[in-house]
């Protein structure tokens, strides 16, 4: 089970973390709750969601505990933006500068883009996972999608 | 093209981004249950070990206690039958476990603990001759080796799944 499970965990946890010493302090946390509790798994969903739930709670709670604001501000991005289109230029889509692009995002909007976008939880559970409103995790995924944009650009272009 | 699409298209690929530690994840896991065990095994020994002190106390107050009116009951040789078998199954038990083969980084408080048990029923013992109550002496005596083997028995699960835990890890190579 931890050799299935340890890439898929440490990724997502290192994408909330952004550093790689919390995100083995972490995923080591995740593991010894999931092998304390894996007699409380119903199974009403896949082993790796359960495990991946116990991850990313685990790694909010650390960034909670670290004082690391989990701050969803909306400055810094006119209402203009939003509005602009979406595509970039293909050379710009490498996985390697889209993964060092999002550790460079704030961590509000790094967190919803995680959960929404790699992990691939709705904006409700989101929500639900984060304790903010659905709206602003639409809101601070549109802006991650900005900055990171703006990050790929600047850097690669 | 769209972001979103080739992240969704591609998620897979990127759990593979940076190098990950597992093998030093994976000792981390090992030795922080190895501590949760024993901090677990210790609380569950000690509370024992409380209930003991708590049924022993009243006694061993009244043996030292003058005031206590002399109230010499022959014992019933059933009752001395009972706290001889009880203590021959702690005994029997607690030879079987064989200490000198268990891990003291692992056990040592327990052991502790157990030393501590047989030096109260030693001293309840060689005070039971001064007994003013000698059947219910004898009834203490009986708790002490019940809750003894009791706690022999627990650590002898635990021993077991400490067995099953160091099979399941010599099993998996990272």
């Amino acid at each position: 089970m931890y050799k299935q499970y340890i890439d898929a965990m440490y990724h997502t946890v290192l994408r909330i973390m952004n550093n790689s010493t919390d995100a083995q302090d972490v995923v080591q946390e995740c593991f010894v709750k999931v092998f304390e509790k894996i007699h409380s798994y119903r199974g009403d969903a896949t082993i790796g969601a359960w495990i991946k739930r116990i991850a990313i709670n685990t790694a909010i709670n650390a960034l909670r505990k670290k004082k690391r604001n989990l701050e969803f501000s909306s400055d810094e991005i006119s209402e203009a933006r939003y509005a602009e289109e979406e595509d970039v230029a293909d050379n710009l889509l490498s996985n390697k500068k889209i993964h060092d692009a999002v550790l460079n995002l704030p961590n509000g909007c790094r967190t919803v883009l995680n959960l929404y976008l790699f992990e691939g939880y709705s904006h409700k559970e989101v929500a639900t996972i984060l304790e903010i409103t659905e709206s602003t995790s639409k809101t601070q995924f549109r802006r991650a999608k900005i900055l990171l944009r703006d990050t790929l650009k600047s850097k690669y272009v | 093209m769209n972001i979103d699409k080739h992240i969704q298209e591609n998620r897979e690929s990127f759990d593979h981004m940076e190098p990950v530690p597992s093998e030093a994840i994976w000792i981390g896991i090992q030795q922080n249950l190895r501590t949760r065990q024993r901090r677990k095994l210790f609380i569950r020994y000690a509370a024992a070990a409380a209930i003991i002190c708590t049924f022993s106390a009243p006694f061993l107050f009244n043996l030292s206690n003058p005031t206590i009116p002399e109230n010499k009951i022959a014992t019933p040789p059933l009752i001395l039958a009972q706290e001889k078998q009880y203590y021959q199954l702690a005994s029997d038990k607690k030879d079987e476990l064989d200490f000198r083969n268990l891990d003291p980084a692992i056990y040592g408080e327990i052991f502790s603990e157990l030393d501590i048990l047989d030096s109260m029923y030693m001293d309840l013992k060689a005070e039971l001759t001064n007994s003013p109550d000698a059947e219910r002496a004898i009834g203490t005596a009986i708790r002490f080796h019940e809750r003894r083997l009791r706690i022999l028995e627990l650590l002898e699960k635990e021993i077991e799944n400490q067995k099953r835990i160091e099979e399941h890890e010599s099993t998996i190579k990272i």
